[in-house]
């Protein structure tokens, strides 16, 4: 059954925002095909005519892909409200299924739906910023194997300057494990902030919380966040555990943040892991409170 | 299983506190208010609703006020009633779609949850399916989540009904949405069927279309709360009438009991109701 309501919250959300994407797409093959043509052969008036078109494509697929992110939030958001204390409420709460399981099913499908919509969007960047990079190096013909190196040379600007600070470069796999890191607590705070809103929208639904009516969720949802926040912060102070990675890949924990500094110089890798558990425990938390608000204090409309 | 008090109620629930001290005890109603059957001849089972004490208010406005009833299951109950008197209100309750509420309430014997969801038929007021919907992704959300769907049959309904299969349903009338409705709820074999007002809003030559579609396809044995202000439509169906009025039962009873006064439903809801359409 939880399959199922996951297979049809997805299919919720995504039709409310295929369209957004189909564009994207559109707009990311215009932009290839134009860094990949070799307008040289066509004369300046076709470097010129490059350049321009590039940009334009560019600016296009950068406004696309903010617009793809709200989007996306409002279709999750929007459709969380509708389909459990809407009239679409009146289907999704007779359903023979527990308040958990709606709720997990609707946080699954609205957090992958939300992370897929930031990865575009920074992918989107990405893209863009590697036409204009090649543009201002100087490879007016991208299709040139040489234009690609222009993330090598940025990336060598950047470890000049750290190197010029005293600092030592870790070594690369330590950079990536700890970027994926970095990428993981970004997932996992995206998870939170659609829990914290579904929080607050049935929390909104709850007698005497319904009082403040449309503003409701949005009170709840910033006095909650402060609240989750506040908690991660104050344990962050009180005990804050860091990852020290080293390249072997062997994960060793400390409480120290001068074994952390340490490690750094070492030209080692640290990440602090505190936020993350905060996350996790406060998720777990709110799920259980949400799941059981739906459960025995809800009132569909 | 046979009925065992010490499974059911104490006597003090089974006294029926139907009526509210402003509301007056009504003549058709049984004595304290409850069914004019005796509790004790039915099987535990045979009891589609049991209420006790039920209590529900929307912030200082008390709709359903400690109200108590039995309903005998196979029935085809009415559930009549002025505005604002708490009809909506119950059947939500029955449905599982509000939980703040206090008293206990089993349906088919079993405390909302979902057990008695998966056994219950719902059909509110209120168009329910998605704009996104395809009529036929109606019929296959029907199919995922109930295992008493009947497929067959809701495609049979949608033919009849010349219901395309690939319309959006946001590009059908109110009036088609509410009979796609229809035709979904009554495509499954529930024990239970609660309807709130599904004429509702219909015109008269609609009325018929979906009464037949109603009374010639619930599962046999099966129950049906049907609330309705078009009690003249309806009376000559009811085998059971269940009045609410001022957030109190008014009556719970056997439509044979209210026959033997030789008056209509209808005549008998508006003396019943009396006083209580002040409720508006």
């Amino acid at each position: 059954m939880l399959g199922k309501l996951i297979k049809n919250g997805f299919k919720s959300n995504l039709s409310a925002t295929y369209t957004i994407y189909i564009t994207m797409l559109v707009l990311s093959v215009v932009l290839g095909a134009l860094i990949m043509f070799d307008f040289t052969s066509v004369g300046t008036n076709g470097a010129v005519a490059a350049l321009v078109s590039k940009l334009v494509v560019s600016v296009a697929l950068c406004i696309t892909a903010i617009i793809s992110v709200i989007l996306t939030l409002v279709a999750v958001f929007g459709d969380f409200a509708r389909s459990m204390y809407g009239q679409q409420g009146h289907l999704t709460m007779a359903l023979p299924v527990r308040g958990s399981a709606l709720l997990l099913a609707k946080w699954l499908s609205g957090a992958v739906c939300v992370i897929i919509s930031y990865l575009v969007f920074y992918l989107s960047l990405v893209f863009c910023s590697f036409s204009v990079l090649t543009d201002l190096s100087g490879y007016i013909n991208a299709g040139d194997a040489a234009s690609y190196n222009v993330y090598a040379i940025a990336w060598q600007f950047i470890t000049y300057a750290i190197q010029a600070s005293g600092k030592i470069i870790p070594d690369e796999s330590i950079i990536f494990t700890v970027v994926n890191l970095y990428a993981f607590e970004g997932g996992v705070r995206v998870c939170i902030f659609v829990l914290l809103v579904f929080f607050a929208v049935t929390l909104a639904h709850v007698y005497p919380f319904d009082k403040l009516k449309k503003l409701g969720p949005i009170v709840y949802f910033f006095g909650s966040f402060a609240i989750v926040e506040g908690f991660s912060r104050l344990m962050s102070k009180l005990i804050n555990v860091y990852l020290l990675i080293d390249t072997r890949y062997a994960f060793t924990f400390t409480i120290y943040e001068s074994e952390a500094n340490l490690a750094w110089s070492k030209g080692l890798g640290a990440f602090p892991i505190t936020t993350i558990y905060c996350t996790v425990i406060m998720s777990i938390a709110v799920f259980l409170v949400t799941a059981l608000l739906i459960d025995r204090k809800v009132n569909v409309d | 299983m046979d009925y065992r008090p010490e499974d059911a109620y104490s006597a003090a629930d089974r006294q029926y506190p139907g009526y509210s001290a402003n509301v007056p005890p009504h003549p058709y109603a049984a004595p304290g208010g409850g069914p004019m059957e005796d509790v004790v001849i039915y099987t535990r089972n045979t009891f589609a609703f049991k209420v006790r004490n039920l209590s529900k208010a929307y912030g200082d406005n008390l709709v359903l006020d400690n109200i108590s009833f039995d309903i005998p299951a196979g029935r085809i109950v009415g559930l009549l009633g002025p505005n604002g008197c708490g009809k909506t209100t119950l059947i939500k309750i029955l449905a599982g779609l509000i939980n703040d509420y206090s008293g206990i309430v089993k349906v088919d014997g079993k405390r909302i949850g979902i057990a008695s969801k998966s056994h219950t038929a719902y059909l509110p007021d209120k168009t329910f399916f998605p704009d996104r919907f395809r009529t036929i992704d109606c019929v296959d959300y029907f199919q995922d989540f109930f295992t008493d769907f009947n497929r067959e049959k809701a495609l049979d309904f949608m033919d009849r009904f010349g219901i395309e299969r690939s319309q959006r349903v946001n590009t059908m009338s109110k009036g088609m949405q509410e009979k796609l409705q229809l035709l979904t709820i009554m495509a499954r074999e529930a024990d239970i069927y609660l309807l709130d007002e599904p004429l509702g809003g219909v015109d008269p030559a609609a009325r018929s279309v979906i009464l037949d579609i109603i009374m010639n396809n619930y599962k046999e044995d099966a129950t049906v709360l049907l609330s309705t202000h078009l009690v003249n439509d309806l009376e000559t169906s009811f085998d059971h009438v269940l009045m609410l009025g001022k957030g109190s039962v008014l009556v719970n009873t056997g439509i044979d009991n209210l026959r033997q006064t030789g008056k209509s439903v209808e005549e008998i809801f508006k003396e019943v109701i009396g006083d209580a359409w002040e409720v508006d």
